[in-house]
């Protein structure tokens, strides 16, 4: 099912936690709304839910408006960041609970609705734990069966909101794998709201960069991520450095580089931003050519599959943050307090003095 | 000791070269920034700064204020700054002092609102409770309208719980009350009463007194105590733990599956508890009685059924039932209405006991002015 939102508005106590928001979701896809927190994301989530009412706008599903329908007749399954398991009943009781309580005519015979509970819970590899309690079970395990109970209903929508937010590193990834596959297997149209931008990254066919109630990008992982239509996203998607400069007539001029810009031809004198990402800097010891800027090591961090480096200019003290492959980091054999020359790649240039 | 002193000299390249001199101490009268942004806002041509400090003596963070004025004329005058010509520690410092950008509105004092505003602040809020009062009655209006015909939908083993829990469990401590309530009243009657000798109507007193207002009343206070607190903390929590929006999405009124039956549960268990009270209450005149007043089992026991009336005893169970569907309301609007903190879920207890207690308060006044009224 589709899922359209169209000129979607929220106000809490005068403030615009949802502005002005228009989204089509497709049938099927696995769609990510990632944002700083405060950017609206659970509020937007929630509207789709039925779970809050928007002050303007509507909601479609499958281009039929249901934005004055009741959450409990939407057919929408929801997880909870804190997965909002019912305490008092069985894992087996909580992934049955919403067929339990259907009236009687809607009702599935209880060998049915048993079937249907083992199905799902081998389905999220929990069936052995059907007669445990939610406190007797690990945060993963709960989030699963909070899963499964969402997915008993055999919900239109599956809404899942920070659905990892709660739970350490390790299993954050674990789950983020298994909950791809488990997309690729039923294919609900699903929307997962995340302030981890990995997660999205990894996870989703579509990611929604969204920043004070507003859509700042959509794309496709690697729409947003090797292009970012702004500022905001370019800083949200990764680490990234600032190199403060100027434009003139296209031209721009960034520390000491020059580069073309024929997009800004008609630009006459303007401030502008440069963000290069730590792994499009490079460094070296001796100096090469006049257009690059002296730095002193700041600090080295050589564990992991690069090593990461905090530089300092020398000229405005800035701290940049670069990354070198191991071979690269060996071969030039740094230590902190050393100066070395750096020379920013890839370099992409936004007009004004933006802040973040 | 030399006085701080500031000199500006312009190169041929655009370049505002800032010659600093002397001990820049904070006891010292130093020179302000306004001296760069006069030169800034006359002379021409200027597009950026450096500074000269060879002859700087000792400094502090006078010197630092000074400079971060500085910068900020640099930045809105749009200038390069080249830092090079300080000395290193100061531009240490420098970049401690603007690592983090100050917090917006953290130099904002406390603003106290006028009376009048106050006022209409808490006039508003009032209205606005009860506004939220009458919608959460009407939807368990409704609520019951499902139940009658059937179309309800809770769990009879929850229904059961809540049944033992504000029944059984709530035993103990209203026998303990009652009894004490009745003793209490015995000893201050039979204190004046003995005066004109009529120390046999003691029985009346406690008698009446106890199935017509004190039983349902004290039992009523117990139960807002007891388990309106704990149907607000209930609720409350599965507030916070979005447990009722669970329920919500899985396609169940929350009213239906949390409300209903505790309101039926203390609706339903209220007058029986009200009826034990009573007897309870009664026992303890008749251990004042007996005890104290010289009097026979047999002989209380008679004066009581003479004075006490069935009417009497319908009053009380009537009022008991009253104030069952009240502290079920308060307790249960309370923990539906409780924020999404865990704090809220304290005060929403809070909340629920005191507004049980008033509208038992309330409702007596009511019940017994229309009594009197119907002469009964």
């Amino acid at each position: 099912m589709s899922i359209e939102i169209r000129n979607v508005s929220k106000i809490f106590n005068g403030f615009k936690a949802v502005n002005d928001v228009n989204l089509t979701v497709p049938s099927g896809e696995l769609v990510a709304l990632l944002g700083p927190s405060g950017s609206g994301k659970t509020t937007l989530l929630r509207i789709i839910a039925g779970l809050e009412t928007p002050d303007q706008g509507s909601i479609l599903f499958n281009g039929v408006d249901t934005t004055r329908r009741d959450v409990r007749e939407r057919e929408v399954g929801f997880v909870f960041q804190h997965y909002a398991l019912f305490r008092h009943m069985t894992v087996y009781d909580n992934v049955a609970f919403g067929l339990t309580v259907k009236s009687k005519k809607n009702r599935p015979s209880k060998s049915e609705i048993s079937d249907k509970v083992h199905r799902l819970l081998k389905l999220v590899q929990l069936e052995q734990l059907a007669k445990r309690y939610p406190s007797q079970l690990s945060g993963g395990q709960r989030q699963r069966v909070a899963l499964a109970r969402a997915l008993a209903v055999e919900p239109q929508v599956l809404l899942l909101d920070e659905p990892f937010g709660a739970l350490d590193a390790k299993v954050r990834q674990e789950l983020r794998r298994w909950l791809r596959k488990l997309h690729d297997e039923i294919h609900v149209t699903s929307v997962f709201v995340t302030h981890d931008q990995d997660e999205a990254l990894e996870v989703s066919d579509r990611i929604v960069v969204m920043n004070r109630g507003k859509i700042e990008q959509t794309g496709t992982p690697e729409e947003v991520y090797d292009s970012p239509a702004n500022p905001f996203v370019y800083n949200f998607l990764g680490n990234v450095n600032l190199f403060h400069g100027r434009v003139h007539n296209g031209a721009a001029k960034i520390a000491n580089i020059s580069i073309d810009l024929p997009e800004y031809r008609q630009v006459p004198d303007s401030a502008a931003v440069a963000y290069v990402r730590p792994y499009d800097i490079e460094i070296s010891r001796t100096r090469h050519s006049s257009d690059e800027i002296e730095a002193n090591v700041r600090h080295i961090q050589g564990a992991g599959a690069v090593a990461r480096f905090e530089l300092e200019r020398l000229d405005t003290l800035e701290v940049i943050e670069a990354e070198l492959t191991k071979e690269r980091y060996r071969e030039l054999d740094l230590r902190a307090g050393d100066k070395v020359f750096i020379r920013p790649r890839n370099l992409r240039v936004f007009l004004g003095d933006y802040q973040i | 000791m030399a006085l701080p002193e500031l000199n500006f000299d312009k190169t041929e390249c655009g370049t505002l070269r800032l010659i600093l001199r002397g001990e820049w101490r904070l006891v010292n009268p130093l020179p302000s920034p306004q001296a760069l942004k006069d030169i800034l806002s006359s002379g021409e041509g200027i597009t950026g700064a450096a500074f000269d400090t060879r002859e700087l003596g000792d400094w502090d963070s006078g010197l630092l204020t000074f400079l971060l004025g500085v910068i900020n004329q640099c930045a809105l005058g749009k200038l390069s700054l080249d830092r090079t010509g300080l000395p290193s520690g100061v531009n240490r410092l420098l970049a401690l002092a603007t690592a983090v950008p100050e917090r917006q509105g953290a130099r904002r004092a406390g603003v106290r609102l006028p009376f009048l505003e106050r006022v209409g602040g808490s006039a508003i809020d009032f209205w606005r409770s009860l506004l939220d009062m009458l919608d959460f009655i009407g939807e368990i209006t409704l609520s019951f309208l499902r139940f009658f015909t059937g179309r309800a939908r809770f769990r009879t083993s929850d229904m059961m719980l809540i049944l033992q829990e504000c029944s059984a469990d709530a035993l103990p401590i209203v026998s303990l009350i009652s009894l004490l309530v009745g003793l209490i009243l015995a000893f201050v009657g039979a204190i004046q009463l003995q005066l004109f000798g009529a120390g046999i109507y003691v029985a009346d007193l406690v008698g009446i007194g106890t199935t017509r207002a004190m039983g349902a009343i004290m039992t009523g206070i117990i139960m807002a105590g007891r388990t309106g607190a704990s149907f607000a903390a209930r609720i409350g929590t599965m507030q916070v733990n979005e447990e009722i929006d669970a329920l919500q999405t899985t396609g169940i009124s929350p009213i239906d599956f949390l409300v209903l039956p505790r309101m039926i549960a203390l609706a339903v268990m209220m007058p029986l508890l009200t009826l034990y009270a009573d007897l309870m209450g009664i026992l303890g005149g008749l251990i004042v009685g007996v005890l104290c007043l010289d009097q026979s089992i047999m002989e209380y026991y008679y004066e009581t059924i003479r004075a006490v009336g069935l009417t009497n005893v319908w009053i009380g169970v009537f009022s008991g039932f009253v104030y069952g569907v009240l502290v079920a309301l308060a307790g249960c609007m309370r923990g539906m209405q409780c924020g999404r903190s865990a704090s809220a879920v304290g005060d929403a207890t809070t909340s629920a006991v005191v507004t049980g207690i008033v509208s038992i308060v309330v409702a007596t006044a009511i019940i017994t002015v229309i009594c009197n009224i119907l002469r009964i």
